[in-house]
């Protein structure tokens, strides 16, 4: 990294005095009782997750005809919730790897939390796959292994690369996230008094001394990894892509499917990164470590990869005029106008319209809006899944027309999804070094020096 | 740091001699191929394939600069005068694709034919209100007007800091690159529809526009890289340092896995969806004797440099990066070659066109040649007519100072 910095660039982190002042902020709160916000999230999350897995455990004990899913539509809110929790999976990888390569120091702030909710977004996604099967006690068949039965998984389809694809995702963004909290664990372990507390401490950071070795490893296999990261942020989403541009249905098998649900993905994933970075700041006071120009460069991320999103849009819409082939056309009519095109419009506003609103300075520096259009790009995004996945309501012939309703169990089911993945993500921020100390510290220690003129 | 490069007389000579040799290559060619009709769709198809490629890196090379500024990237300061220069081309470029699209290329589009006819072909005539002789003219210029404006002005503003320094330069570059963004992903995206795409006017493909945008930036980023090392060979570009090398080689990487990913995909799901009237493309292209071209093109545009800058030595090694960017380079004209010919060249028969077997022969060398002559006379002109280092940019030290 140049060590020379422009001076039209942005300081990263503002008025702090010492390193030592980046441990105590970030590590006493651990050693304190959470405030009220905290609590004010933490119960209705709890409730929630109480309230998804009573409905899983109904809908498992009777069956898959607790959803609304039928013959026309038989994909409803499992692949919708699927597709959407992965999707916001994917910005943590993003600002870990893919920023790292190409050394944009202002990730150093939010890129554990990211992550984190990476991981926890992963999980949430994969539970509604595996609900789906019916009969989840065989959820081990997905795997590919001889056995007696002579009975091979279907490696043909795109809902098996899902598996492959996600498995392998989902375990190297697992040991990126924790190899990079390894040198923040020895920092907590030396920060804490309570004995327990130390041990695990201890435990999780593998005897990190802080030596010259060790940091020199750790550097090194952070750009490994981060290089094994980046193919994986495309190559997911491209293969949950699949699971649609494969299918002969019109609506469907498009050919951009694959680049396009990448940029939705991303802008999904900075959507939800924004959401969650304003909450923390809330509850603990970050205004030092996050500020304002990282609020700025993730909007400008949202505007780049919504322009992406509504190019997307306009490229499918054109090419279903152009191929003059009349059931595509019918697909991309009946979405704007069919019964279905409150979704459609509702998931052009949030994902096209709204975000454009960041190209002012004004808006995109102001908190509580920033605030407010990041939801709209979360439900943009849901909404995006949905009226991809009501393509179905329409098959070519009649006999395949059928409306789908969600019932009660699959709203509480999503619902669920939201109150474990709100509570994974407040144990986190409880107990784990949710800000990377040690990479803060780096971008403290060379404004310290440049300070000092060194 | 004032220096500025020197279009040595030996230089000039050399595009001259390439130029000539293009221009004889073209001519026997057009005499020689005149094709059914007297189309002659191979001579046209070269000229398509040369204009689409050399248009391509010059408007990549604006892209470029844009996107340097748009990022805030501090890293390619001390190299912006090389994608300036290359940008030059696209007003020449924009003359080359009017006479070639006056002059009897407009032949190769098979729409145009279809549309005189009494009664044309419905699903092309269908297409009629977005495939018409008019509106394809307007669209062209449009491109190119939007295209060279751009150029203009950020090579313009580059300038003015020269001399005025301070922020308002790079603030306006940075307000209109933001726009370019938006204005590049459309231009480019509809201008391959036109010009490629509907060389075959009953196929169609979403990914085709993201499929061009990858093979200009990656093509871009490889002639990018090959001025640079040969400047820097020159003793120009004395700021710069095997850092700067580094980056273009992690770009190339970078973008030629991107390039391959959209390949695949474009392909597999086409391959996989099995409809005929999207796999008539492909068919023409892996089943007989283009079947090698394909797999040719995936292989240099790809594996080649995929295994070749794989290590950190490898992307700073100037010689490696030079010989890896000219494969590319040599590897764009495959690609567009098997994406033009095997639709615009063949016989019209009773299942539509059938396409001729592949055949490089002296008219597709030395018009490559020629062209690549052209490009090089344009580009040493504008490189000589500026210090090849701002001065005055802001991030100008960021750059001086690069250590990876």
């Amino acid at each position: 990294m140049s060590e020379y910095v422009s001076s039209v660039r942005q300081p990263l982190v503002k008025d702090v005095g010492s390193l030592g002042e980046v441990t105590e902020a970030i590590a006493n709160p651990l050693n304190r009782k959470p405030n009220i916000y905290w609590y004010a999230f933490f119960i209705p999350a709890v409730i929630a997750l109480i309230g998804g897995i009573a409905a899983t455990s109904y809908q498992i004990k009777t069956g898959i005809g607790t959803w609304g899913n039928n013959n026309s539509v038989g994909w409803g809110f499992a692949i919708v919730n699927f597709v959407f929790w992965v999707g916001i999976g994917h910005a943590g990888t993003f600002i870990s790897a893919v920023l790292l390569l190409f050394r944009q120091k202002w990730r150093n702030s939010i890129n554990r939390a990211a992550e984190t909710m990476t991981i926890f977004a992963v999980i949430c996604a994969g539970l509604f796959p595996v609900i789906h099967l019916g009969r989840i006690w065989f959820a081990y068949w997905l795997i590919p292994y001889p056995t007696g039965r002579h009975l091979w998984v279907n490696f043909n389809s795109p809902l098996l690369w899902d598996v492959f694809a996600i498995g392998t995702y989902f375990t190297v963004s697992l040991v990126f996230w924790y190899l990079g909290m390894v040198p923040d664990f020895g920092t907590l372990r030396d920060h804490t008094k309570t004995f327990i507390k130390k041990k695990i401490y201890a435990l999780l950071s593998m005897g990190w001394s802080g030596s010259a070795k060790h940091w020199s490893r750790h550097e090194a296999i952070s750009m490994v990894l981060a290089g094994l990261a980046t193919p994986l942020v495309l190559s997911v989403h491209s293969v949950v892509s699949a699971d649609f541009a494969t299918a002969n249905v019109p609506g469907w098998h498009t050919t951009i499917f694959p680049p396009y649900f990448v940029a939705g993905a991303i802008f999904s994933g900075f959507a939800m990164v924004l959401t969650l970075m304003i909450i923390v700041r809330k509850i603990y006071n970050f205004e030092k470590y996050i500020t304002l120009y990282h609020f700025e460069q993730m909007a400008k991320i949202i505007i780049l990869t919504g322009s992406l999103v509504g190019l997307a849009y306009t490229t499918e819409f054109f090419m279903a005029w152009y191929s003059q082939n009349p059931l595509e056309q019918s697909a991309f009519l009946n979405r704007v106008s069919g019964p279905y095109a409150w979704a459609y419009w509702i998931m052009v506003t949030c994902n096209v319209i709204t975000p454009q609103l960041f190209w002012f300075k004004k808006i995109r520096t102001s908190i509580p809006l920033i605030f407010i259009l990041s939801i709209f790009v979360n439900i943009g995004m849901w909404f995006e899944r949905f009226v991809i996945v009501m393509t179905l309501h329409r098959a070519q012939n009649p006999d395949g027309f059928g409306m789908y309703t969600p019932t009660g169990i699959e709203f509480t089911e999503f619902i669920g999804s939201f109150g474990l993945f709100l509570t994974l993500f407040l144990l986190f921020i409880r107990f784990g070094p949710y800000i990377a100390i040690s990479e803060v510290k780096d971008l403290t220690a060379k404004k310290l020096n440049e300070e000092k003129g060194v | 740091m004032s220096e500025t490069f020197d279009f040595t007389n030996r230089l000039k000579l050399i595009c001259l001699i390439l130029i000539a040799i293009g221009i004889v290559s073209l001519t026997f060619g057009y005499l020689e191929y005149a094709g059914p009709e007297s189309y002659h769709q191979r001579f046209w198809a070269n000229i398509l394939v040369n204009n689409f490629l050399f248009l391509g890196v010059a408007v990549g090379a604006t892209f470029f600069v844009a996107l340097q500024y748009v990022a805030n990237a501090g890293w390619s300061v001390a190299i912006k005068r090389i994608p300036e220069a290359m940008g030059a081309f696209i007003p020449i470029a924009a003359v080359l694709m009017l006479v070639f699209y006056f002059a009897g290329g407009k032949n190769l589009y098979h729409w145009i034919h279809e549309l005189h006819k009494t009664v044309p072909d419905a699903i092309i005539a269908g297409k009629s209100s977005y495939l018409n002789e008019p509106f394809f003219i307007i669209r062209m210029i449009g491109f190119f007007a939007i295209w060279s404006f751009f150029w203009w002005f950020f090579r313009r503003s580059s300038m003015k800091e020269d001399q005025t320094g301070g922020l308002d330069s790079y603030k306006s570059s940075r307000r209109l690159g933001s726009i370019f963004m938006i204005l590049f992903a459309l231009t480019v995206s509809f201008a391959s529809f036109d010009w490629l795409m509907s060389l075959d006017p009953h196929w169609f493909s979403t990914m085709f526009g993201v499929y061009s945008f990858s093979g200009i930036i990656l093509h871009t980023i490889a002639i990018i890289a090959i001025i640079v090392v040969f400047l820097k060979r020159k003793g120009y570009l004395k700021g710069t340092n095997e850092n700067h090398v580094h980056d273009l080689g992690r770009l190339m990487f970078g973008f030629s896995t991107f390039w391959i990913y959209i390949w695949y995909f474009q392909f597999m799901l086409i391959w996989y969806a099995n409809i005929p009237e999207e796999t008539a493309y492909f068919k023409h292209r892996v089943e007989g004797p283009w079947l090698g071209y394909f797999i040719a093109n995936a292989v240099v545009n790809w594996a080649i440099p995929f295994f070749a800058l794989m290590t950190r030595n490898s992307k700073r090694n100037l010689m490696n990066v030079t010989i890896i960017g000219i494969v590319l380079v040599f590897g764009y004209w495959l690609d567009l070659y098997v994406t033009v010919f095997p639709s615009a060249v063949g016989v019209i028969g009773e299942t539509g066109m059938m396409p001729l077997p592949p055949s490089i022969g002296y008219l597709e060398i030395g018009g490559f040649l020629g062209y690549i002559g052209l490009f090089m006379l344009v580009l040493g002109r504008f490189l000589s007519k500026a210090p090849l280092m701002p001065k005055k940019h802001p991030l100008l030290e960021e750059s001086l100072h690069l250590h990876t």
